[in-house]
């Protein structure tokens, strides 16, 4: 690349200057934590120049994504360009390419972790939504080691609060592998397509058995102050057919379980009609046969 | 010939502002601007941000020794807010620090405190109250009144479009330095050289002559940076005056963002009269500026408004006014178009809105109303070399358009939850500053001694490949090889009393200036060479760096005549000065011929909706556009697509939002959206319309910047006939952006 000219010649020296680089010691464990700092530095990029940092995105505990027989377990420390490399995942969610190239950009793909995106808090976030329709566990791990337990539903508790205490740090997300009677959908609509924060972003995975749903679970963001995970809707959807009716239906309990806003990113009646539409597309997407656009909108 | 930038902006070697190297003792500069869109300032207090470390000193008002006055056409802006403010991030005081992060710091701890005032965010309620920058201005031409009385079908509709963003890749900066003598030298990245000269001279009160401004290149300005740039480099300069050290400042995105004007958004009201065979005869239109809080460039936008009120079309009775709407926004400045595109969206919205109601296609309309030879503009210009009609059938022939509407009609009777639209986009913009005092340059052309040369212009290259033209004329016109020639940065130093770089003019005036300069050269040459080789100066031309008499090559070289030349003692610097002949403009009447030629072309775009979540995708934009002769295809075709992308994105998704106090919502690049490369059209083709090419274009190369992104309208009113495809209670409305949520919220409006 250097003979060729594509690339200046100070290039070969850059491991050796990176090596030489006497970096400073603001690292310290009481330091403001700091994943890959995806959005932390864009928020407090002056103040964290100047203060001390816990850097956490290498610690391994936090890394990894592990099967287990029905479980699948993912570092809170994983980026999601990891989820998209991983075969297994790959295989668990065909379409998963196509999900997570709506999920910013790819730079920002390549170190924004799953931790990150949940304690950011966004009521948009995306992995916050897509986690949260696979019915996810955190396990969180404070100073001592001890661990704890929480359902991902409960973690966000208000507008950029959640149930994290001090000295706490979520070490991983898992949920239980969609097997083959389980569908799963994510959806996005944002003014551009990609990178772009959604206007509403929504997830769903539904379990089928004997031809009913088995259990539904929902999730919808920018309607609420948190990524919200639709209880009452779900709970609605549990042991019905899915036909037009029953969906139909179920997004009225869904327009009751939603308090949009307006603001930069939509009017508060644009994203209950994106709500619906939204809620329509899973369906549409995840069962073409029982579900047609056409019987929707007519 | 490639872009002469490419390989330095590749390698990322070319500079810019902030790649200069800074002097040791340079001190950095930070604004503190208003936190109120409106109110009067009760006081403001210093003493805690001057007494963090590292900071020297924080500039206000007080310390101008000229005058506090950055306002251009008119005098009504000042550098910093002295007892009022009027928009939000309105400078106040100009924090100078050793760093920037203390800076930064000082200026988080500085208090202010004021009495609010009404802010007023619309140009509709500033109309309301009486608010305005200047007088309103009409055009008229024939008689509306009495003509509407005799139309078979009268419409009436409103129309907005919104301001847009100019997210120049490089945001604006200045760095200023202390010559001897009290000179200052400022580097800024300005569209004009000698306003940022004028202006700094006139708030710092000395002469022009003690300012040197140099322009190395821009990253990107479209407009933000005609103006705009100046008020960066008239304060940095202050410091320098007062504390005789070098000040750099460069802002971030987000003060950027927060502090400039953008595009001006519009609200207008239309009234459109056809005949029963779909010919217009007139056309009223009242267009609402949203000026901001400052005139800046404004009442000369309005001015470009009128001017393409009408865009390719010939009616006979036009009767236009525009009001320069002042409300509490940063004032709203120049943007690729200059107020034409939101002329030319009203025009297209008023025949949408009749082909709607009369129930017949748009483009019958536009086709039979398109302006022909001898035509007269209404505010008085004949058409002549019309290319109109020419590219719009050249369009539907070379793209098919027959097979394009059928396929898209058997698309969307297969198609239930998606729908396709398409739509022509034909424009005719003018050519020249439409102020006639401002189209001039001047060239100035050095041949050193061993034969290489030095360019010298008015120009200021911007992105839009304006040095490679001027290249190409210089080396062309000496008969040269490319490497000889050296475009210098744009200097006041060199180059005198220029106007900004603007109006897609530059090309053309600059050009010409150094067509001319470089003429008077090669003139003084023949007379060397025709006595070395004893011919007659007739028979010599330079081409390939070597004399050639009547078309043979001789043995003579370029550097040896020029060897001679130097012996001879003949002068081998020129100085050219062009002023564009023919036009005029008559402001007291409103008619003239301003311009000296249009750029015409036509676009069909196609669009495919997804009617169940509201979002769409452009197919495919096909333009036959009229280059003239274009002098360098490569770079003309890549500022159609620069600019289609541009008018793209301020009608689908470049939405600016304001609080209802004034502030600036949109304020990110996470909250403001410019298209990027999924959202630009999946297929651009551009063909070049065959044409014979205008004298008074630049080597017959028509002007390029600015016209290809009224192709982006065409845009709107495809995804409207998407749209309307899918839901026939859908009553056409003409606010841009259109949004994915007007998009959904049309798709299902009953």
């Amino acid at each position: 690349m250097i003979d060729k000219g594509f690339v200046p010649d100070y290039f070969i020296e850059i491991p050796k200057k990176l090596n030489d680089l006497k970096i400073q010691k603001l690292n310290s464990s009481s330091g403001t934590i700091v994943a890959n700092g995806t959005d932390i530095y864009v928020q407090f990029a002056d103040q964290l120049s100047e203060e001390n940092i816990n850097l956490i995105g290498e610690e391994s505990s936090l890394k990894g994504i592990t099967f287990s027989d029905k479980i699948c377990t993912i570092g809170a420390s994983t980026t999601v360009t990891e989820l998209l490399e991983n075969d297994k995942l790959q295989n668990i969610f065909p379409k998963l390419n196509s999900f997570l190239k709506l999920v910013s950009s790819q730079q920002i793909r390549n170190m924004g972790t799953l931790g990150g995106n949940f304690v950011n808090a966004s009521p948009i976030g995306d992995m916050s939504i897509f986690f949260l329709a696979l019915n996810s566990t955190l396990r969180i791990k404070n100073k001592n080691g001890t661990t704890r337990e929480i359902s991902f539903q409960k973690f966000h508790q208000d507008y950029k609060k959640f149930d994290l205490k001090e000295g706490e740090l979520i070490n991983s997300v898992s949920f239980l592998i969609p097997d083959k009677n389980t569908y799963f959908n994510f959806e996005k609509v944002s003014k551009r397509s990609y990178l772009d924060i959604a206007s509403v972003n929504t997830a769903i995975r539904i379990n089928i058995k004997n031809n009913r749903i088995n259990n539904a679970y929902f999730s919808l963001g920018g309607i609420a102050a948190i990524p919200k995970f639709l209880t009452k809707t779900n709970d609605f959807l549990n042991g019905k057919i899915i036909d037009i009716k029953t969906i139909k239906q179920a997004e009225k309990i869904l327009q009751s379980e939603i308090s949009p806003i307006s603001d930069v990113r939509g009017t508060s009646s644009y994203k209950r009609l994106l709500a619906k539409q939204l809620f329509f597309a899973h369906f549409i997407e995840l069962f073409p046969k029982k579900i047609k656009f056409q019987n929707l909108f007519s | 010939m490639k872009n002469i930038d490419s390989y330095g902006h590749l390698r990322g070697e070319s500079l810019f502002v902030d790649d200069i190297i800074t002097r040791h003792d340079t001190l950095f500069g930070l604004v503190f601007d208003s936190p109120k869109a409106h109110g009067k300032i009760i006081s403001v207090d210093y003493t805690k941000a001057e007494g963090v470390k590292g900071v020297i000193k924080i500039f206000t008002h007080k310390d101008i020794l000229g005058e506090n006055q950055i306002g251009g056409i008119i005098q009504d802006e000042p550098l910093f807010a002295e007892k009022e403010v009027h928009f939000w991030g309105q400078p106040i005081a100009f924090i100078v620090a050793e760093s920037e992060s203390i800076a930064k710091k000082a200026r988080a701890l500085i208090n202010i405190e004021i009495d609010e005032l009404p802010v007023i965010t619309t140009a509709k309620e500033a109309k309301e109250k009486g608010y305005f920058i200047n007088a309103p201005r009409s055009f008229k031409s024939g008689n509306t009144k009495k003509s509407f009385t005799e139309c078979y079908y009268v419409y009436e509709g409103e129309t907005f479009s919104n301001g847009q963003e100019h997210l120049y890749l490089e945001t604006q900066g200045s760095y200023a330095i202390p010559m001897e003598n009290g000179n200052i030298k400022i580097t800024s990245s300005t569209q004009g050289p000698t306003l940022v000269q004028k202006t700094v001279a006139n708030v710092l009160g000395v002469n022009m002559h003690k300012i040197e401004v140099d322009v190395i290149r821009l990253g990107g300005a479209f407009g933000g940076k005609e103006d705009q740039a100046t008020a960066w480099a008239v304060m940095t300069a202050l410091a320098v005056q007062q504390l005789k050290k070098p000040v750099k400042y460069i802002l971030n995105r987000h003060d950027d963002l927060r502090m400039t004007g953008k595009r001006h958004p519009y609200e207008s009201t239309f009234k459109i009269g056809l005949t029963e065979d779909l010919k217009i005869q007139a056309f009223e239109v009242v267009f609402l500026q949203n000026s901001g809080a400052a005139a800046d460039l404004s009442p000369a936008i309005a001015e470009r408004t009128l001017f393409h009120a009408t865009n390719s079309y010939f009616i006979p009775n036009v009767m236009s006014t525009v009001y320069s709407c002042k409300t509490n926004l940063p004032p709203n400045t120049a943007f690729r178009g200059f107020g034409g595109p939101q002329g030319m969206f009203v025009i297209e919205s008023a025949i949408a809105k009749a082909a709607n109601e009369i129930g017949v296609n748009k483009q019958l309309i536009q086709e039979v109303n398109l302006i022909v030879e001898n035509d007269e503009f209404y505010y008085g210009q004949i058409a002549t070399q019309v290319e109109a009609q020419k590219s719009w059938l050249a369009t539907k022939e070379e793209f098919n358009l027959k097979r394009l509407e059928k396929e898209v009609k058997t698309f969307n009777k297969e198609n239930l939850q998606f729908k396709k639209g398409i739509s022509l986009m034909p424009i005719a913009f003018g050519i020249s500053f439409t102020n006639t005092p401002m189209n001039h340059a001047r060239a100035l052309i050095h041949i050193y001694q061993d034969g290489s040369v030095g360019v010298s212009t008015g120009a200021v290259e911007m992105g839009q490949s304006v040095n490679t033209k001027m290249l190409q004329v210089a080396y062309n016109t000496l008969g040269i090889s490319p490497s000889k020639v050296k475009l210098e940065t744009t200097n006041t130093t060199r180059v005198a009393n220029t106007s900004p770089t603007a109006a897609s003019a530059t090309a053309d005036l600059n050009g010409k200036a150094v067509l001319k300069a470089c003429n008077s050269l090669i003139e003084r040459l023949k007379l060397v060479a025709s006595k070395m080789l004893s011919v007659t100066e007739s028979e010599i031309i330079f081409k390939e760096d070597l004399v050639f008499v009547n078309n043979n090559k001789s043995d003579l070289l370029w550097e040896e005549v020029v060897t001679q030349a130097m012996l001879e003692r003949v002068a081998l610097s020129e100085n050219a000065h062009y002023a564009t002949p023919v036009i005029h403009f008559d402001k007291t009447k409103e008619k003239g011929h301003p311009f000296s030629y249009h750029v015409y072309g036509t676009a069909i775009t196609s669009v495919t909706v997804d009617c169940l979540r509201g979002i769409y995708e452009i197919d495919a934009v096909k333009i036959v556009h009229d280059f003239g002769k274009s002098m360098n295809l490569g770079i003309d075709v890549g500022q159609v697509e620069g600019a289609l992308a541009q008018g793209i994105g301020w009608m689908t998704m470049e939405e600016i939002v304001y609080g209802k106090n004034g502030q600036l919502l949109s304020n990110s690049l996470s909250s403001y959206k410019v298209p990027d490369v999924f959202s630009v059209a999946k297929e651009v083709d551009i063909i070049p319309l065959e044409t014979q090419g205008n004298d008074m274009a630049i080597l017959k190369s028509k002007a390029v910047g600015e016209p290809p992104l009224m192709y982006g309208i065409g845009t709107y009113f495809a995804i409207q006939d998407a749209v309307a495809a899918f839901n026939p209670n859908y009553k056409p409305k003409f606010h841009s952006p259109f949004t994915p949520e007007k998009v959904l919220i049309s798709l299902y409006e009953k």
